[in-house]
């Protein structure tokens, strides 16, 4: 009640808070992977795809994969996905 | 699908990435809120689809991060009208083309008629025209359930008609029928006698009603009655004490002998071509025949033969234009004599063809007495020829006899009295 108030941010950019929540990760089937929040792209093969999360880092194993589209907020990966690892 | 509907409408390239720290490259484009897809990585480089709007900040990123970027290939609408910014007068023929195209199919220019035998197709066409209906009319003014009402009314002996309008094509389907009047007065009791329709030799006589006059064998000639619509009605003493009048019928077959003549020069023309010919095109434009400019050559002797196309787009959409293609063949006459075995099989072909129009009709062909001969250069087939045909034609009784009754129908009526 008598703290200072902060002052809201009017730029429209999210929040450090809003971006370091949890990643999402959707999967179909092993031939599709989609990731919300993922944060930033490491590494990229036809085999394995590095991604640094805000909390851990990720790899992804596989065949033949794809990025089938990238932006900032979530990435589709299409192929054949042998394993998906956390890492610290 | 409509990413790539709008992707294509937007415009967009495929590019190729390399140098290093690409993966920083990949992720300040994302920062940046550039859209990039279908990422694959070959060997040392990236290669990934961006659009055109995201491919302006691309050289900005690129010089941050110290990679090179290098355009495959472009696609899209943008760079379609920019590869053909000088086609405009192109661009501005093919709309003027479509909207040409749009016009003319709102009016009527070809109209087909199907199942018309007794009445013929150039008839049909006079009478639709004589209705408002041609070529040139505008879609907007036909209206088939009107038309095939009129037909129906106009022409008695068409049982069903179907109008059909589709495109620019216009389908008059009609089925015809016996005429109903026609049917009706044939069907009526009107007393008739059956008489000869030419002179021959009764074969058969079968009497249904009236009177035989004839029999097997009798030599008839034209005008004789053969079956008498006047029935004589006796009493118990034999005496005539009445006529009645009836519609005289039967079935009467009978022989008869027609004439025949037919003679043909043996010198006679024979057409040689030699291979060469040359196509004459011709564009009708409404009612216009434009010649367009060929190859011309003139021969002496030669056959035409016209194709007709109608300009169509579809089976439906047809255009107010036809081409006219006239091939020109030439050829020689060559005098040939006919030798006289010759002469006696072409004359024998003709003779054959004349019959064969009498068997198509049902007549039976007994015996032909045709002599075949050739002199003086010219070949003679002359003689008679026999036929077993259906015989006798109505002769209606306009006076009763003295003494006669009418039809039954009123020998009954005065028995009610």
């Amino acid at each position: 009640m008598f703290g200072k108030k902060r002052e809201k941010k009017e730029n429209g950019k999210p929040s450090w808070k809003e971006n370091h929540r949890a990643f999402v990760c959707t999967m179909n089937g092993t031939r599709e992977l989609q990731i919300e929040n993922y944060g930033s792209l490491g590494d990229y093969d036809e085999e394995k795809i590095v991604l640094h999360c805000y909390q851990c880092k990720m790899v992804i194993e596989g065949e033949r994969l794809c990025i089938e589209y990238f932006t900032d907020i979530d990435m589709r990966i299409t192929g054949r996905v042998h394993s998906v690892q956390f890492q610290k | 699908m409509i990413f790539s509907i709008l992707h294509f409408l937007g415009g967009y390239c495929k590019v190729v990435l390399s140098g290093g720290n690409q993966e920083r490259f990949l992720n300040i484009c994302a920062g940046k809120k550039i859209l990039l897809w279908k990422l694959t990585r070959k060997d040392a480089h990236y290669m990934f689809c961006v659009s055109r709007a995201g491919m302006g900040e691309l050289e900005e990123i690129s010089g941050k991060t110290g990679c090179t970027c290098r355009i495959v290939w472009k696609k899209g609408l943008p760079f379609l009208f920019d590869r053909y910014r000088k086609r405009k007068v192109f661009l501005a023929a093919f709309l003027f083309s479509a909207v040409c195209l749009y016009i003319m199919s709102l009016f009527l220019w070809q109209i087909q008629t199907v199942g018309c035998r007794t009445h013929t197709a150039e008839e049909m066409l006079d009478y639709l025209e004589e209705n408002g209906i041609k070529s040139g009319t505008r879609l907007s003014e036909i209206s088939c359930h009107d038309l095939e009402e009129q037909i129906r009314r106009d022409y008695k002996d068409i049982a069903w008609v179907s109008c059909d309008l589709k495109g620019t094509l216009l389908t008059v389907t009609v089925k015809e029928t016996l005429d109903k009047e026609a049917v009706q007065a044939e069907t009526e009791d009107v007393p008739c006698h059956l008489i000869a329709s030419r002179k021959g030799r009764i074969d058969s006589i079968v009497v249904r009603s009236g009177s035989a006059m004839v029999k097997k064998g009798d030599k008839v000639k034209r005008g004789d009655v053969l079956i008498s619509g006047e029935v004589g009605l006796y009493d118990d003493g034999g005496v005539l004490t009445e006529t009645a009048l009836v519609k005289a019928e039967g079935d009467i077959t009978a022989i008869t002998k027609r004439k025949y003549e037919d003679s043909f020069p043996l010198l006679h023309y024979v057409k040689e071509y030699t291979g060469r010919s040359f196509p004459v095109y011709q564009l009708l434009l409404g009612e216009k025949l434009i010649t367009l400019p060929g190859r011309k050559e003139v021969y002496r002797y030669y056959d035409e033969k016209t194709k007709q196309n109608f300009l169509h787009i579809g089976p439906q959409l047809y255009l107010p234009a036809a081409i006219y293609v006239t091939t020109r063949s030439e050829c020689r006459l060559k005098e040939k004599m006919y030798t006289e075995a010759q002469a006696v099989r072409e004359a024998q072909k003709r003779l054959s063809l004349f019959l064969d129009e009498y068997r198509a009709k049902g007549v039976e062909v007994v015996e032909d007495r045709v002599e075949i001969r050739c002199e003086d250069g010219t070949c003679t087939a002359k003689g008679k020829i026999i036929l077993r045909e259906a015989f006798g034609k109505i002769q209606e009784i306009t006076a009763p006899p003295d003494g006669a009754a009418g039809p039954a129908e009123e020998r009954g009526e005065e028995a009610g009295e």
